[in-house]
């Protein structure tokens, strides 16, 4: 005979497999602190890229005047004023990361608790019903 | 409605049953049109636009990720410019460098939405985009979308300039690329449709979230008008260049394909709405139960008459239906023995003298 509870669970934890979990999996792998750290490290990665591309934008659109005037200009100030720039906007686009992925591992680790319960749960149904 | 409704149940459970069949062939379509599309828009590099290598390119995408799709379509869009001058091509590629390195490196999901919204500007109905978005997503999409935007009046503003940039003059190399940059900072019309549009998916997705009878047709309507009038507005304030008939006709086709969407996402009869209030120990619950519009779709039976007969032989009809006879015996298990039936006789009502009825049964 069907038991509704089972079946109720089951399908429930196969929507989260086809779903979140594999996602989820990669993310509780980790301890969080480590997760975090990674997520930082790439986001460093690209987002220095993406700095270097915006400065090299704003190197291009002037090139001819900036070349004119490299000789001339306090180049030490001008590369302190780009190196504070790109603290700033390093730092921010990294707290950026920091809560996102906070978020992301904290929601993944009770996905990835509550799918355990389930599964407990389940076991124990089976358990249950091969004793009757 | 009921036929509507039916033909929808029907495509849901024919996507269902051929979901893997149907997935690849949807990612090529996907792509095939959107490589037709560019190519039309700009199509600046002849060898792109060779129906062999669109071909192929579509069948590649249509068996990857759907990302895939969007990262050919960039390409596409980065070699076009490339054909035209190659200070386009850098900032074009410079400014998809940095949204997919800032932004959808944490949401990729969201990256089909900035492939959309420039074809919805090219087919003359982005209105589409920050409605459906507000109906079907939330506000994190509004970047997304901008994306998009912005991609669209790069590219709107090369084909709008091609006597600039397709000078051959290499001493117009640098003032190139300040016109590019110019286009990119400096348009006027690509930032106010960035703040009309995500100004209309914000007010899209909050009248949908609320409890009101018709909320999504409320939202979808209100959000096509509000985008509408405050571009018309813009226009006579800033003259954005916009055509006044394209942007109200525009706005027609949108509403109607977001009530499309609607059909499909969210189709409920609220003339059977239930208002119910229940508490527990700590909360008093107010719940107002929508029903869904359900409606079972016909299944098509196949009856069979005068089903043909195996080995000759006669099947009886149902009246006649015999139960199986035993095969065993060495008789020839193809053909069915008659066994006599038990003659039976209705059964008499008999009624006594103390007036109770008693039935009898005679068997022969």
């Amino acid at each position: 005979m069907v038991n509704e509870e089972r079946v109720k669970l089951m399908t429930r934890m196969a929507a989260y497999e086809e779903g979140d979990h594999k996602k989820n999996k990669n993310i509780v792998c980790f301890f969080r602190s480590d997760y975090i750290s990674l997520q930082l490290m790439k986001a460093f990665i690209a987002n220095s890229i993406a700095f270097g591309i915006l400065f090299g934008l704003y190197i291009l659109y002037d090139f001819e005047i900036f070349m004119k005037e490299i000789y001339q200009m306090d180049l030490f100030g001008f590369i302190k004023g780009v190196l504070i720039i790109y603290v700033i906007y390093i730092s921010l686009l990294s707290v950026i990361t920091y809560i996102v992925s906070l978020y992301r591992y904290n929601v993944a680790l009770q996905s990835t608790k509550l799918y355990y319960v389930n599964l407990k749960k389940l076991l124990r149904i089976y358990g249950e019903s091969e004793e009757e | 409605m009921t036929g509507l409704l039916e033909l929808r149940e029907n495509l849901k459970r024919f996507y269902t049953k051929n979901e893997i069949y149907l997935n690849p062939l949807i990612k090529f379509l996907a792509a095939l049109l959107s490589l037709i599309i560019i190519n039309q828009a700009m199509g600046y590099m002849g060898m792109l636009k060779s129906f062999a290598i669109v071909m192929v390119l579509s069948l590649m995408c249509s068996f990857l990720p759907g990302n895939f799709i969007v990262v050919i379509s960039a390409l596409y869009i980065v070699l076009h410019s490339y054909a035209l001058a190659l200070e386009c091509a850098v900032v074009v590629m410079a400014v998809m460098l940095i949204m997919f390195l800032i932004y959808f490196r944490f949401s990729p999901k969201d990256t089909m939405v900035v492939l959309l919204t420039p074809l919805f500007f090219i087919l003359k109905i982005p209105f589409v985009m920050p409605v459906a978005l507000g109906l079907v997503a939330g506000p994190a999409s509004i970047i997304s979308l901008s994306c998009g935007t912005v991609i669209y009046y790069i590219i709107k503003f090369m084909t709008d300039n091609l006597g600039i940039f397709s000078s051959a003059d290499a001493e117009t190399g640098s003032q190139k690329f300040r016109v590019m940059m110019d286009g990119v900072l400096d348009n006027k019309t690509m930032l106010i449709t960035v703040i009309i549009f995500a100004f209309t998916l914000i007010a899209v997705y909050m009248i949908r979230r609320t409890s009101v009878d018709h909320s999504w047709t409320m939202a979808i309507f209100t959000g096509i008008s509000v985008s509408v009038v405050l571009l018309l507005i813009c226009e006579f304030l800033f003259e954005l260049q916009l055509s006044v008939v394209g942007t109200v006709i525009g706005g027609v086709f949108s509403l109607l394909l977001c009530l499309v969407i609607q059909f499909f996402e969210f189709n409920v009869d609220y003339t059977r709405t239930e208002l119910v209030q229940f508490e527990d120990d700590e909360y008093y619950y107010y719940v107002k139960a929508v029903p869904k519009n359900m409606v079972t779709a016909q299944e098509k039976k196949v009856k069979r008459i005068n089903r043909k007969p195996r080995n000759g032989a006669v099947k009886p009809s149902r009246k006649q239906a015999v139960p199986r006879a035993s095969v065993a015996g060495g008789q020839n298990p193809g053909v069915r023995q008659e066994r006599p039936l038990e003659k039976r006789v209705n059964p008499k009502v008999i009624k006594t003298a103390n007036g109770v009825a008693r039935t009898t049964e005679n068997r022969e």
